[in-house]
């Protein structure tokens, strides 16, 4: 019986060989580009040697980990990590939410469009493009923000805030919110299209007023999606911020821009201590997955709507 | 039937104030764009004398002239298309053919290979391991870095597969009576079949190669791998940066009283739209395939 079980499994293995040898490639790329990456993270618990290699490199248990701890520079890094994640996602929730459902009351089709297109142009363009954008228009140098609000006499002299330690937060949180509005909105936007039209027409002739229709039917629709979106970006809080440190932070702003994957960079990549980093570097991942299985929990329990 | 329209007081005012918040998020989100066209059409020794709103003051293409007759930044243009260009073509082939495979139901060892790739969709080995592999595979300094690395992604992969189910059985199963393999049927029927999908993919690889810029500065150093992104990343990191950048881009192009008055500001902004400009001029025409993937994405999510 067994014997003929096998026999119709290489059967059926036959008769699929061509399905099989169009996922091998895929195979082979994912375990030399991913697998392989997730070995070397052994170089985590070793005094690791660009010239020796990750073999001959001597083990050093958890030193690494346990100069993560006594890092000076560690506490500041981490607030910023998290003070700039949390930010971004107390902000632009409301922000998107907000402007999904003005735009879905927008009743010319043409203009919507319009609209819609214009507000994700932000979100192709890379955040070297985008640290152009934010150098010139808020340079003191006669960039357009520091002249305009001199010009309306808010400010006395030129104002610096690409130095200005405390306004790091706030330039790197709006702007991604910019950046990201639009194109967040499309997702929000999809799913109302969805929603059943007899539902508003009921509550109108109930009586429901247009914000009422909005809290009431719109927003318990896309509860599930929001769930969705905010458990990924809850998870993602321990690597925000790196681009934008990498473009945006200079001698004056660097206390308040370091953040946990930006110091992975600068650790690893600059001052070469490529098992320092890399230490830094698992902790991070381990406390992203982490994350997703809780905000999925919590989730579920709340909304009833999960990721898995 | 028809319904007679009676628009209260209380609507027309809401949607006129709509109207006007809509209006006034399309200014701000197309205003920085034309602060940096106008910043970069000004004169650069004229912009020191005051801050520009909303139109040149002293019309001039010198910081044009000067970034485009520079030898680096052609090399860059270069080296911008070819990753696009063959970086999207190579993903679209491996990814789309590996996910026609796993788009098999009644696969052989479907669940292995599936796991095989979700766990890489929740853990990796992040950027220095990552760093240290490219190293060993030799292509640290090598134009291949920016096209086989992102050869794969299996998140692609499930739009590539959602789609494909959507495709009825009943056409592969007729190319397969007519003794055609496994790889003919992908190439002859399912990718003609599939072509919207292919155009999500690749608009998505197509702005993804285009605005990289990482790997650029973590994995080359030769002048020859620079691309537009890294260029404006080089210019932007040290301000010290942006002096030798326009010595550098002034060897290769004019030399003496022929060298246009231009700023390290001015070039950088006449630059930066020279590459956001072909993105720009594309995007609005392809919207509905970026939304079409979207969608799918947020069905399989």
């Amino acid at each position: 019986m067994a014997k003929g079980k096998k026999k119709s499994r290489l059967l059926t293995l036959k008769k699929q060989i061509g399905f099989h040898l169009l996922i091998w490639p895929a195979m082979v790329f994912t375990f030399i580009f991913c697998y392989i990456p997730m070995g070397g993270l052994v170089i985590a618990f070793k005094n690791y040697k660009l010239r020796a290699g990750i073999w001959a490199s001597a083990w050093n248990g958890l030193d690494n980990f346990r100069n993560l701890f006594n890092d000076f520079y560690m506490p500041g890094i981490i607030l910023n990590t998290v003070g700039i994640g949390l930010l971004s996602i107390l902000i632009s929730y409301p922000v998107v939410l907000g402007f999904t459902l003005l735009l879905n009351e927008v009743t010319s089709t043409g203009f919507k469009r319009v609209v819609q297109t214009v507000s994700y142009l932000p979100h192709f363009i890379s955040w070297a493009i985008m640290a152009v954008i934010l150098t010139s228009m808020f340079s003191a140098n006669n960039g357009v923000i520091s002249s305009l609000l001199l010009r309306i006499g808010l400010i006395s002299k030129p104002l610096n805030i690409l130095t200005a330690k405390n306004a790091y937060w706030p330039l790197v949180v709006f702007s991604s919110v910019w950046k990201e509005m639009g194109w967040s909105a499309i997702l929000y936007l999809a799913v109302i299209a969805g929603i059943d039209e007899t539902m508003y027409e009921a509550a109108k002739i109930d009586g429901a007023g247009r914000f009422a229709r909005m809290w009431y039917i719109t927003m318990p629709q896309l509860k599930g999606i929001i769930a969705i979106t905010l458990i990924l970006s809850v998870s993602n809080i321990p690597h925000v911020g790196y681009e934008q440190a990498y473009f945006l932070s200079n001698s004056v702003n660097i206390q308040r821009a370091n953040t946990l994957t930006y110091y992975v960079y600068t650790n690893g990549m600059i001052d070469a201590r490529f098992s320092y980093a890399t230490a830094i570097g698992l902790i991070l991942s381990i406390v992203s997955a982490t994350l997703m299985v809780v905000t999925n929990a919590t989730s579920r329990k709340l909304s009833g709507k999960g990721l898995y | 039937m028809k319904r007679k329209r009676t628009v209260s007081f209380g609507e027309a005012a809401f949607n006129t104030i709509n109207t006007v918040i809509m209006v006034v998020i399309m200014i701000l989100m197309l205003y920085p764009f034309w602060y940096c066209i106008i910043l970069s059409f000004n004169d650069s020794v004229d912009f020191l004398k005051g801050p520009l709103y909303l139109w040149p003051r002293k019309f001039s293409a010198d910081n044009y002239k000067f970034v485009l007759q520079s030898a680096s930044i052609w090399i860059a243009i270069r080296n911008s298309v070819l990753r696009t260009v063959i970086g999207t073509v190579l993903h679209c082939i491996f990814t789309g053919a590996a996910a026609y495979g796993l788009s098999k139901p009644d696969l052989l060892y479907r669940k292995f290979y599936t796991t095989f790739f979700v766990i890489t969709m929740y853990f990796g080995g992040g950027m220095i391991p990552s760093y240290l592999l490219i190293r060993s595979l030799g292509l640290l300094d090598n134009f291949l870095v920016y096209v086989i690395p992102t050869m794969w992604s299996f998140y692609n992969a499930i739009l590539f597969m959602s789609y494909y189910e959507s495709i009825p059985a009943s056409l592969e199963e007729s190319a397969r009576i007519d003794g055609a393999n496994t790889v003919t049927i992908y190439f002859r029927i399912i990718f003609p079949a599939s072509l919207p999908i292919f155009a999500t993919i690749a608009l998505y690889c197509i702005v993804g190669q285009w605005n990289s810029w990482f790997d650029t500065v973590i994995y080359t150093k030769s002048e020859q791998l620079v691309t537009l992104q890294s260029m404006m990343a080089k210019i932007l990191q040290i301000a010290e940066n942006q002096k030798k950048m326009i010595e550098q881009m002034a060897k290769g192009g004019m030399v003496g009283a022929d060298v246009p008055n231009v700023s390290p500001e001015t070039v950088r902004v006449a630059t930066m739209v020279i590459t956001t400009f072909p993105i720009v001029v594309v995007y609005p025409f392809f919207q509905k395939y970026f939304v079409k993937g979207i969608m799918l994405g947020a069905v399989k999510g």
